[in-house]
């Protein structure tokens, strides 16, 4: 074959395959056209009704539908590490995670799964975090809750990692086609803060307590190359500022009945580390987040839209 | 006339013992989904009637009578049983006890593949139940109580609990390993969709491990291969609680005509599965027969049946002899010391369960059914093989490297079938000191090796938390110094829950941070400061 011939038939592959794929085509674009003169957007807002709050959020950052495309597989990930009851803060409340699943069925998903590896007995810790009744109060068939099976988790290579090479990841979160991660606001002792991306950590196997030896903060953002959410929610409708992550009083819970969302983690976080008085760059995972080019940690560079 | 109501007798005969197989498996059956009942189920409140067969079993009843020395109304089940052993006679081991119904069936499958009957020991083995039962007591009276090691429905639980289930789940777990490693994208969901069904019902939730597995397995094992020495030789020659009925059998109303073998045929004196027919007089020992039916059913000549008799009957005693009964009481009494020896050693080995009462009562009144054992959700509740001396053999000990006292629950206080260990309300339990941790700092690695660590405060459960963090000068393996993170155990917050230690990442057995048991004075001590603290 001539070289002539050759590009010309590539190029008429490519348009073909353009043109048959709408959906391709516009994101062939619209990545192009958003990427360039967009600063990332993070939207936060209060409000007692969270339903309401969410609803809000997603708008401001385009809606869900830019997010979920009709028929698409969601894993949601909250937090539901620790047996303690929504009040206390140390799970993602429940209504904010019905809600992010209903605005994930209203843009089309076909299915949306909610999951966490939790710290805690995982059966007490879905049930009395309030999340497993929140899902199932949805009453669809396209929204599901499972425990992780054992038996579900690859070993994914890092080539970005700094410190960690390799990690096993749970597949159904690596295989989804749209992953949101909701965090609730946490103090954490040696994470200090405990935010969206350090919640990648429930969908990790293998001895995670490990993680926390030689360097937590370069693992988690390690493990941030393996696996990006394509939505971070801050949950700081309950936040809690000691004790954490586990707590266990309300006297350490600040009713803030905020939330943020951005499609960029390091934002997210850097946006919620100042709900705490501290700033991004005080939370070793933001900052090497930030490095290693996950996100925007500067403020100023950051389109902040409160609702 | 004879030949039709012979029949009929037969009959009749085939009808009950149809009956009484259909009793023992559903017995049975009942029995073991109350044995899966055990578990979380959603919810932080055990439900059902879980208890059910032990309170069914009058020595369960006695043993909690003489541990306590309480008249206890939970056991009244027990009281209809041994009314309708006054009436039937040992009744319950032929139509109701499920280790029983277990003897039955894999006596039948054992002998049946070796194509023969075994044959009966000596009559004068059946003796030991008796002297056993008789020895039992008197120990349990002078405060070593081993008669939940000996009865069958105990001995049946804390096996199951212990070996059987655990090995079971592990085989459906590997079965379920091979399905999934066939083709995990063909097949993956759909055996996940089935995986999550049967996982918590039938699978145990996670991998169940015990101390004393392979030890109470393979005794089960030997137990129920008894059965090829001679049929339900544990129901004839060994179960206290058979001894138990027999005692009471003594009025039985229900009785066999003819009382005796035959002179013209004495097959029953064969096909009694509990040899109940003595060689000499032929006649049948009504202490010992438990209605199984079988002889109206094989009777060629259809002469057997039950009847219901108002006279009081001949029923000798059980031929033990004063002497031996003096001796075996004596004997066990004097043996007691040395039973007891290292009994000590228990409370500084043991971590109990929240909710255990003080350790003596907790020992005579604790049936080492496993109950507590196999409800913990995380599997750290473990058996005690000698390490409380012989008194502790079997009691339930907390082993936080193997599994934590998880915070909100308060199950093990809700299986446990006598109280032994209290039901504690949540609140009362997350106040319940079981232990104390101690970081070990040639072990924990801020301590040893300077880097930071922490997960042991990150779980910490309770609020204020028990493990503090103490920044400090360390040097860490490269040789620099640097600041870390040190946990430090404030021993008055903390309740000994171990999920500290559980979560330790130090590799092997010993972790950085361990939970230590009470010991008395520690205790004494505890009690003192928390009584002021009430004061104040």
């Amino acid at each position: 074959m001539r070289r002539r011939t050759f590009l010309k038939r590539m190029l008429a592959t490519f348009a073909m395959a353009l043109g048959l794929d709408g959906s391709l085509f516009q994101k062939f674009f619209s990545e192009f056209a958003l990427a360039a003169p967009d600063l990332p957007r993070v939207a936060t807002g209060t409000n007692q009704d969270y339903s309401r709050l969410l609803t809000d959020i997603m708008h401001a950052l385009g809606g869900m539908e830019r997010f979920v495309k009709p028929g698409q597989r969601v894993v949601v990930k909250p937090n539901i590490s620790w047996d303690r009851r929504p009040e206390f803060g140390a799970n993602t409340n429940p209504l904010v995670v019905k809600r992010l699943v209903e605005l994930c069925l209203e843009a089309g998903a076909g299915e949306v799964t909610v999951m966490d590896r939790p710290c805690n007995d995982p059966r007490r810790c879905y049930r009395d975090s309030g999340i497993l009744d929140a899902v199932r109060s949805i009453g669809s068939d396209r929204a599901k809750i499972k425990h992780l099976n054992p038996r579900r988790f690859v070993e994914v290579k890092l080539p970005r990692g700094v410190s960690l090479k390799q990690w096993p990841f749970y597949r159904d979160a690596l295989e989804a086609d749209v992953l949101i991660v909701a965090a609730p606001a946490k103090q954490h002792g040696s994470a200090r803060l405990s935010l969206s991306m350090k919640n990648i950590m429930g969908l990790v196997g293998g001895r995670r307590e490990r993680l926390h030896v030689g360097g937590l903060h370069q693992h988690i953002a390690d493990l941030n190359t393996g696996l990006r959410a394509d939505l971070s929610i801050i949950d700081a409708t309950h936040m809690m500022v000691a004790n954490g992550p586990s707590g266990g009083s309300l006297d350490d819970v600040r009713v803030l009945n905020r939330v943020a969302a951005s499609a960029d983690p390091v934002a997210v976080d850097s946006y919620a580390a100042t709900l705490f008085g501290l700033q991004g760059e005080d939370i070793g995972y933001i900052r090497y987040g930030y490095q290693m080019g996950f996100g925007q940690i500067d403020l100023n560079k950051i389109n902040l839209v409160e609702v | 006339m004879s030949e039709q109501s012979g029949n009929g007798l037969r009959q009749r005969g085939l009808a009950w013992l149809w009956l009484r197989r259909f009793s023992q498996v559903i017995s049975l059956c009942f029995f073991l989904y109350l044995f899966l009942r055990y578990r979380y189920q959603d919810q932080n409140l055990l439900q059902g009637p879980l208890h059910l067969f032990f309170r069914l079993d009058p020595l369960l009843w006695l043993s909690e009578i003489v541990a306590s020395w309480r008249w206890t109304w939970f056991f009244l089940p027990a009281l209809a049983v041994l009314l309708l052993t006054v009436l039937l006679g040992r009744f319950f081991c032929a139509w109701i006890c499920p280790l029983g119904a277990l003897f039955d069936g894999i006596g039948t499958a054992l002998n049946a593949r070796r194509g023969r009957q075994p044959g009966n020991l000596s009559p004068s083995y059946r003796l030991i139940k008796y002297l056993l039962l008789l020895v039992l007591i008197v120990l349990a009276i002078f405060g070593f109580n081993w008669i939940g090691i000996f009865d069958p429905l105990a001995l049946f639980f804390r096996s199951l609990a212990l070996a059987i289930y655990p090995a079971a789940s592990y085989s459906g777990e590997r079965l379920f390993d091979l399905l999934f490693g066939l083709s995990p994208e063909k097949w993956g969901d759909s055996l996940d969709a089935i995986y999550s069904v049967l996982k918590g019902p039938l699978l145990a939730e996670r991998a169940l491990s015990y101390h004393l597995l392979v030890f109470t397995g393979l005794l089960f094992i030997g137990v129920l291969l008894l059965e090829l020495v001679e049929r339900r030789f544990w129901c004839k020659n060994l179960c206290p609680l058979g001894a138990l009925f027999g005692l009471f059998a003594r009025w039985r109303r229900l009785r066999r005509l003819p009382a005796k073998l035959c002179g013209d045929c004495g097959e029953c004196k064969f096909l009694c599965k509990m040899d109940s027919f003595a060689t000499e007089s032929g006649r049948q020992n009504l202490r010992e027969c438990i209605l199984c039916m079988s002889c109206q059913v094989s009777c060629r000549e259809n002469r057997v049946q039950y009847r219901f008799k108002a006279s009081q009957p001949a029923v000798p005693h059980p031929d033990i002899g004063r002497r031996r009964i003096v001796l075996a009481v004596v004997s066990a009494a004097v043996s007691l010391p040395l039973l007891k020896v290292g009994s000590k050693r228990a409370q500084a080995q043991a971590i109990r369960p929240a909710g255990a009462l003080p350790e003596s009562e907790f020992l005579q009144r604790c049936l080492r059914c496993g109950a507590c054992m196999k409800v913990c959700v995380t599997n750290g509740l473990q058996p005690l093989l000698l390490q409380g001396g012989l008194d502790a053999l079997w009691t339930p000990s907390l082993v936080p490297r193997q599994g934590y006292c998880e915070f909100h629950c308060t199950l093990c206080g809700q299986a446990c079938p006598t109280g032994a260990i209290r039901a504690l309300s949540v609140a009362e339990k997350q106040r319940t000191v079981i232990g104390k941790a101690v970081t070990d700092p040639s072990r924990c690695i801020p301590y040893a090796r300077g880097q930071n660590c922490l997960v042991c405060e990150e779980h910490c459960p309770t609020s204020p938390k028990a493990i503090v963090l103490r920044p400090q000068k360390k040097m860490n393996p490269h040789g620099k110094v640097v600041t870390v993170k040190l946990p430090v155990v404030i021993l008055d917050r903390c309740i000994g829950c171990g999920i500290c230690e559980n979560k330790c990442p130090v590799e092997g057995l010993q972790a950085g941070i361990r939970v230590r048991p009470l010991v008395s004075m520690e205790q004494r001590l505890l009690e003192k400061a928390q009584g002021a603290g009430r004061k104040a």
